[in-house]
């Protein structure tokens, strides 16, 4: 699987700072994607993840974020590029889809006009040319009648359809990265099982990297190749899918996996992990995790473990790692 | 049937007029809810599944009274609440209390917890004094795991779960028989929810709750339901125990729901049936069986027959006449 | 709140300027260097200390009829202050109750409403306050009763808007399915959610009623002609505005501190109030 790398993270830390102080929302995440790859990025609400890919789109406010770390996109250090630079990487290079279809479309111009208005402004094409792309794209992501839906307006559509549109307004330009955030939340069973559809089609056809954002265990486990587990700004685990779900190595990513209802147990009780989720402005010295883990030792309040590989993945747990860990363990991954 | 059947719906309707243009003189209506029955017995937690459009919330808040029904009744133990005056259906609300799903718009944001635990005791003259009131708001926040110090504070100083719970404190404060969850742990964080689903079946246990369980998410009412009424465009498709209904879906909705829940294992074997198309908005509802727009059957005879609940097993009723000839 | 409220800059300055000008109401006849309604002919016309023909007699100087400007400003602040306030109470109250009524139950009662709301606003003010003076003379009653009456229609719309969104809310519905009266929603749980909408609208009509009062005793349609007001000062100052600029200045700057005092107060009222803002 020596797939070009088409995104590597390394060390990113970001950082807002407030009134009310520091919040740390992402510390020391790294991690690659290859082209082709679809990685599940999960975690529950304040882990990071949006913010990470916020991050990669340059998409926070700096001030009051602080970006600090490397994001290599292809050869090109994102964190490096000016606000005009990075207008030619969005939309372009890297895409982005939303979790409220109903929020991310202009309600006072057409779908036509909003998708031309992407693919002008990345590449040189006549007004004739891109309606034309743009149908053929409506086409591909399966809105029927595209010529009729080019001249309608975004309350014309259902949610199912104006998440269609998202992910064509995301694909226009060929990107080299998708970068979902949350985008069948919103919508019911039914659409959503049509929309990773969807996604997983242009995943093979064009050979786009998606990074799927959800908090959805099941989705992860049928729409990605690889997952990373979040936790208070961290990656606490990586792995291959299968691997995820067989074998999962942090205590984290195991009470997560008991604590979804499956189809099989009723009536019983539920594991639950005890606690909440620490502040992001007043985090543990250690691992963010020492507070609810029921396998706590003492170096886990006082450091940070380092990230050691387990099979076909990583996982940063002091169960797992010595003193000298294994540097670098993340980005082999 | 049983003599302990709590609480009953008999053919509710409800139908919100459209308003139509100068010209036209058709009356059009948003059919919400199109003739559903159902009956409860006490103890029982009927889970009523469906997804956007399909009336559910339209449903829960006719059963509260908080709209009146275009048609049909609504009995609870015995008395038809249709027919009450203003006075009677207040005592009425003592019974029956809701969870709604968003925790950050279900609590009044200037109200302080103590306040806002202590409001119904007072509506109903529950208590003598302000005092015993706070006692008892006390009491209720011990019943759903949370400090008594929460009566000084307000909602915001809480989190989505912990909201949660006060909105289930408040709901209990009268000791209702019946609880009707709407979606109450849709917006909650996975670990998160398992805790409140976990405090709702104890609360239960302890306070032998009826509970209607309102969702989208079949994972969570398999979990907990007893019964379960799988609702499409204003209609029951198919209504029954938990048990056979997961096991042996008769209706092909059902069949597609379940294909449709993602499953926590890579490893799964599925074979998801995806459905074509868009839910049909409730103000057009397509003619005879309304699902046959999108049903993976849809036999010529779908969009013209009369479909009523036919019984097709001990404890199970299904609104599809081809149920046979599913695959 | 007194801690957060000299945390504030500009919070902070609004009440200093407020307590500055109540305290110059309340202590108006102790610390006047002279009465504000005697007469001194001879010394008419005088400029204040600080410039070419003045007499250290009086301070800031003297009115044409030779009046100490100093002492009338002074004087001055209580019928302001009383206008500022008692209009933006008569107004707040009827414009709230009615808003209300309007926007929680709806129908017939809104429309009605409504239409009076809209007839009242195309109503110019100065023809309002010409009919209220012909009809019941002037007075500082009549200033008051104009004043409520021009700006209710203002907390009427806001107030009417924001209930017909809080009144669908689940805390709302919540009320309801416990039993709760309408009354008791209306209460607890709209007005206290739409307090700072009505403090921001109090802070910009009390700002609009101190100029009302200004532009009436301008036209001779306010107090008592004798009782001193900074609007009254600044109209007799208009006819030697040319020779004797210094008489325009001091009751204009006094009603621009106070209109910014109350603006000031009523932004940090407004971010206190509201439970979701660290403030």
């Amino acid at each position: 699987m020596e797939d070009k790398l088409v995104l590597n993270v390394d060390n990113l830390n970001v950082t807002f700072n407030t009134k009310r102080g520091t919040a740390k929302a992402v510390t020391d995440v790294s991690f690659t994607l290859h082209k082709g790859e679809k990685l599940g990025l999960v975690g529950e609400s304040g882990c990071g993840k949006s913010v990470t890919c916020k991050s990669i789109m340059r998409l926070l406010p700096e001030p009051p974020a602080v970006l600090k770390g490397k994001i290599d996109l292809s050869g090109t250090s994102i964190l490096d590029l000016t606000e005009k630079e990075m207008y030619a990487i969005r939309g372009n290079r890297i895409s982005m889809i939303f979790q409220e279809p109903m929020v991310s479309l202009n309600p006072l111009y057409t779908i036509g006009n909003q998708l031309s208005e992407v693919i002008t402004l990345h590449k040189k094409l006549s007004k004739e040319e891109a309606r034309e792309a743009v149908i053929a794209m409506l086409k591909e992501v399966g809105i029927p009648s595209p010529e009729i839906r080019f001249k309608q307006y975004p309350f014309e559509l259902s949610g199912g359809m104006r998440q269609r549109v998202m992910i064509a307004m995301a694909l226009l330009c060929q990107p080299e990265i998708l970068i979902a955030d949350e985008p069948t939340t919103a919508l019911d069973v039914t659409i959503q099982a049509q929309i990773l559809d969807l996604l997983n089609g242009i995943n093979k056809k064009f050979g786009t990297a998606i990074i799927l954002i959800t908090h959805d265990l099941g989705l992860v486990a049928e729409n990605t190749d690889t997952v990373a587990v979040m936790y208070a700004g961290r990656i606490v685990e990586k792995a291959p899918v299968k691997q995820l779900f067989k074998h999962p190595q942090h205590p984290y990513t195991q009470g997560l996996l008991r604590s979804v209802p499956t189809m099989q147990d009723t009536g019983k009780d539920l594991p639950t992990i005890e606690g909440t989720v620490p502040s992001l402005y007043n985090l543990p010295k250690g691992c963010p995790f020492c507070t609810r883990c029921t396998k706590v030792q003492d170096k886990c309040h006082e450091t940070m473990p380092p990230a050691t590989a387990v099979a076909e993945g990583f996982v940063r747990c002091w169960l797992f790692a010595d003193e000298h860990g294994e540097e670098g363990a993340e980005h082999v991954f | 049937m049983s003599s302990n059947i709590l609480f009953a719906a008999e053919h509710i309707k409800k139908w919100f007029p459209v308003k139509g243009s100068l010209f036209s003189k058709e009356h059009k209506y948003v059919k919400a809810v199109d003739d559903v029955s159902f009956s409860l017995v006490e103890g029982e937690t009927l889970g009523i599944v469906g997804e956007s459009g399909c009336g559910k919330s339209t449903l829960i808040r006719v059963l509260l009274r908080l709209l009146a029904p275009t048609e049909g009744k609504v009995i609870f133990a015995g008395t038809e609440l249709t027919s009450l005056g203003q006075e009677e259906l207040k005592q009425y609300r003592r019974n029956i209390q809701i969870v709604f799903q968003d925790p950050y718009a279900a609590l009044n944001p200037r109200q302080k917890v103590g306040a806002m635990l202590s409001e119904p005791l007072i509506i109903h003259n529950l208590v003598a004094s302000k005092e015993e009131a706070l006692q008892q708001a006390a009491n209720l926040l011990k019943t759903v795991g949370l400090p008594a110090d929460a009566i000084t504070k307000y909602p915001h100083e809480f989190s989505g779960g912990q909201r949660q719970r006060l909105c289930i404190a408040r709901a209990l404060a009268m000791k209702p028989k019946l609880l009707v969850c709407d979606e109450s742990v849709s917006a909650l964080d996975v670990s998160i929810q398992a805790q409140i689903i976990n405090l709702l079946m104890k609360l239960q246990r302890e306070m032998q709750l009826t509970i209607i369980f309102v969702s989208h998410d079949l994972r969570v009412i398999k979990h907990i339901a007893t019964h379960v009424a799988v609702m499409y465009l204003g209609k029951f498709v198919e209504y029954g125990s938990s048990a056979e209904v997961f096991a042996n879906p008769q209706h092909p909705y059902t069949k597609a729901l379940l294909s449709a829940i993602p499953i926590a294992n890579p490893e799964a074997e599925k074979k998801p049936i995806v459905l074509q198309g868009d839910i049909p908005s409730p103000i057009d509802v397509p003619s005879g069986c309304a699902f046959h727009s999108r049903c993976f059957m849809n036999k010529k005879e779908c969009s013209q027959l009369a479909i009523s609940m036919e019984q097709c097993g001990q404890d199970h009723w299904s609104a599809c006449p081809f149920r046979q000839e599913m695959k | 709140m007194l801690k957060s409220l000299i945390h504030s800059k500009t919070g902070l300055l609004g009440a200093l300027i407020l307590v500055f000008i109540v305290f110059l109401a309340l202590t108006a006849n102790l610390i006047s260097p002279h009465n504000p309604f005697e007469q001194d002919i001879v010394h008419k016309l005088l400029n204040p200390v600080w410039t070419a023909g003045h007499d250290a007699k009086y301070f800031l100087g003297t009115d044409q009829l030779g009046r100490d400007v100093l002492s009338r400003l002074i004087y001055g602040s209580r019928v302001t202050l009383m206008v500022a306030f008692s209009g933006t109470v008569v107004a707040g109250i009827v414009g709230v109750i009615l808003g209300c009524i309007s926007g929680y139950y709806g129908g017939r009662i809104d429309a009605i409403v409504m239409r009076i709301a809209d007839i009242q606003l195309s109503f110019p003010f100065i023809l309002l306050a010409l009919f209220i003076a012909a009809v019941l003379g002037s007075g500082l009653g009549n200033v008051v009763l104009i004043a409520g009456l021009c700006c209710w229609v203002q907390y009427a719309r806001m107030v009417r808007g924001e209930v017909l969104s809080i009144k669908e809310i689940e805390y709302v519905e919540a009320v309801r399915a416990l039993g709760g009266s309408n009354m008791r929603i209306i209460f607890v749980h709209i007005l206290p959610n739409i307090a700072s909408t009505i403090i921001v609208i109090a802070t910009l009509q009390m700002a609009r009623i101190v100029l009302m009062e200004a532009s009436l005793s301008f036209l001779g349609l306010g107090v008592p002609i004798e009782i001193p007001t900074w609007g009254r000062m600044l109209a007799e100052s208009r006819v030697n505005i040319v020779s004797y600029p210094w008489h325009a200045v001091f009751p204009g700057v006094l009603i621009t501190l106070t209109v910014l005092g109350v603006n000031l107060l009523g932004d940090w009222m407004r971010d206190y109030f509201d439970p979701n803002l660290d403030v």
